[in-house]
């Protein structure tokens, strides 16, 4: 039988799955490694909650586990571009309720978001495309509350130039 | 420009698992959490203490419900740590009388009011401490039983064994600056514990020597002498040998140069 904590944790790894996955695919282009290490992060943060930890933020918590484990892939192995990926037969998800019409392919805008700046390009998505506040951010990039700011502040003029001149 | 923007923030957000993928990572993470159930019943644990109290208050707080409010705890644990008796075995040794209350109750009273890996590891590295320098009083005392010495030393072990997984545990959470301040305090420990062992096992070979009767000693002493010649006569050996091997290798190196540069 199912407990509370079970049910919980079952919801939270149901309703984050997606973003976690994009934000992934994002990091490291690889559609097959980023539902590993999504399972992995789920995995890793069961086993700490087994051990009667507390955990005040799942989602925060969700995704400093994946940011480690990303960071563990980049030494593994260098990773595929998502031109590559495309040419293999990478093809991205699509919510099935989404308009399609004038709709851009999603693997494309994750490959778009790659020319922003590396060192606002991860705050910009957290920010923009998973809809993270800035505390939270903060909880996972471990940067202070004003340095999140200050980049996505800096890091949307970088947007509006790049996307200006395409 | 702000439309294509958001364009593709709203298209990059279409991005996921189709809906096989999904229930494919959730069927395997349900099977996960079916094989490694959740041993704590309580939010409000933070380690199953209850359990694994070996003492004679175990009957008493193990008949609790699981459920134990905050409060109730701390009242428990000002009881216990208020207590004289709690206070007097803190400073007891292997043997005494009030030890086991030590061990399990004031240490394991410690390991639960901790909260996070930080304070964790700081009392498991504390205890594990605590563990040397009982061997090393008990040891000045000269009354270190091989007993003592086993259990002392498996408590030690355990404690190092549950410091070291915390400080794997802070790694892989990121916290990287934590860990390492905590290994190090770690480090001083095994090396203190490393010392410790040292000089008592000098100790014990000194006394050993000691105890050898005195012809023996002499004996002894008079072979020690004699090796000691013997070995500054291999020594002289040694010198002119490894002069010698100097010449042939010399040697050995200019006649392989011309050989080579004849080639």
């Amino acid at each position: 039988m199912k407990t509370n904590v079970e049910e919980e944790f079952t919801r939270a790894c149901e309703e984050h799955s997606n973003a976690l996955f994009r934000y992934c695919c994002f990091k490291i282009s690889d559609r097959e490694i980023a539902k590993d290490l999504v399972q992995e992060t789920y995995m890793k943060a069961w086993i700490y909650i087994t051990k009667g930890e507390e955990v005040r933020n799942i989602r925060a918590f969700f995704y400093k586990i994946l940011s480690n484990l990303i960071i563990d892939q980049y030494k593994k192995k260098k990773t595929l571009s998502l031109d590559a990926l495309s040419k293999d037969g990478f093809e991205p998800a699509f919510n099935e309720k989404d308009d399609l019409e004038n709709r851009l392919d999603g693997a494309i805008a994750l490959k778009m978001l790659n020319q922003i700046p590396e060192m606002y390009r991860e705050v910009i998505f957290m920010r923009y495309v998973q809809d993270m506040s800035l505390q939270e951010i903060s909880q996972i990039t471990k940067e202070p509350e004003n340095t999140i700011a200050v980049k996505v502040h800096r890091g949307l003029k970088k947007v509006a130039e790049i996307f200006n001149r395409s | 420009m702000k439309k294509n923007f958001k364009e593709i923030i709203k298209s990059a957000k279409t991005f996921s698992l189709t809906k096989d993928e999904k229930d494919l990572v959730m069927e395997k993470i349900t099977a996960f959490i079916k094989e490694n159930p959740r041993e704590i019943g309580s939010p409000y644990y933070h380690h199953n203490i209850w359990s694994s109290v070996g003492s004679p208050l175990s009957p008493i707080l193990s008949t609790l419900n699981k459920k134990v409010s905050m409060p109730i705890v701390i009242a428990m644990i000002i009881l216990a740590l208020g207590g004289g008796t709690s206070f007097a075995a803190n400073s007891s040794l292997p043997g005494d009388f009030l030890y086991p209350v030590k061990i399990n109750v004031n240490e394991k009273l410690a390991s639960f009011v901790s909260f996070g890996d930080n304070a964790d590891v700081q009392v498991e590295t504390e205890q594990a401490n605590t563990r040397v320098e009982e061997t090393k009083k008990l040891d000045a005392k000269g009354t270190l039983s091989a007993k003592d010495k086993t259990e002392l030393e498996t408590n030690f072990e355990e404690h190092t064994t549950k410091a070291k997984k915390i400080v794997e545990d802070m790694k892989a959470k990121g916290e990287v600056e934590a860990a390492d301040k905590a290994n190090v305090n770690l480090e001083k420990v095994l090396q203190k514990h490393d010392s410790v062992l040292e000089n008592i096992e000098i100790k014990d070979k000194t006394t050993k020597e000691n105890d050898i009767p005195k012809d023996k000693a002499a004996e002894k002493k008079d072979g020690s002498i004699q090796n000691n010649s013997y070995m500054e006569n291999n020594t002289n050996l040694n010198l002119n040998t490894d002069s010698g091997s100097k010449v042939d290798t010399s040697t050995k190196v200019d006649s392989s140069t011309s050989v080579h540069l004849g080639l």
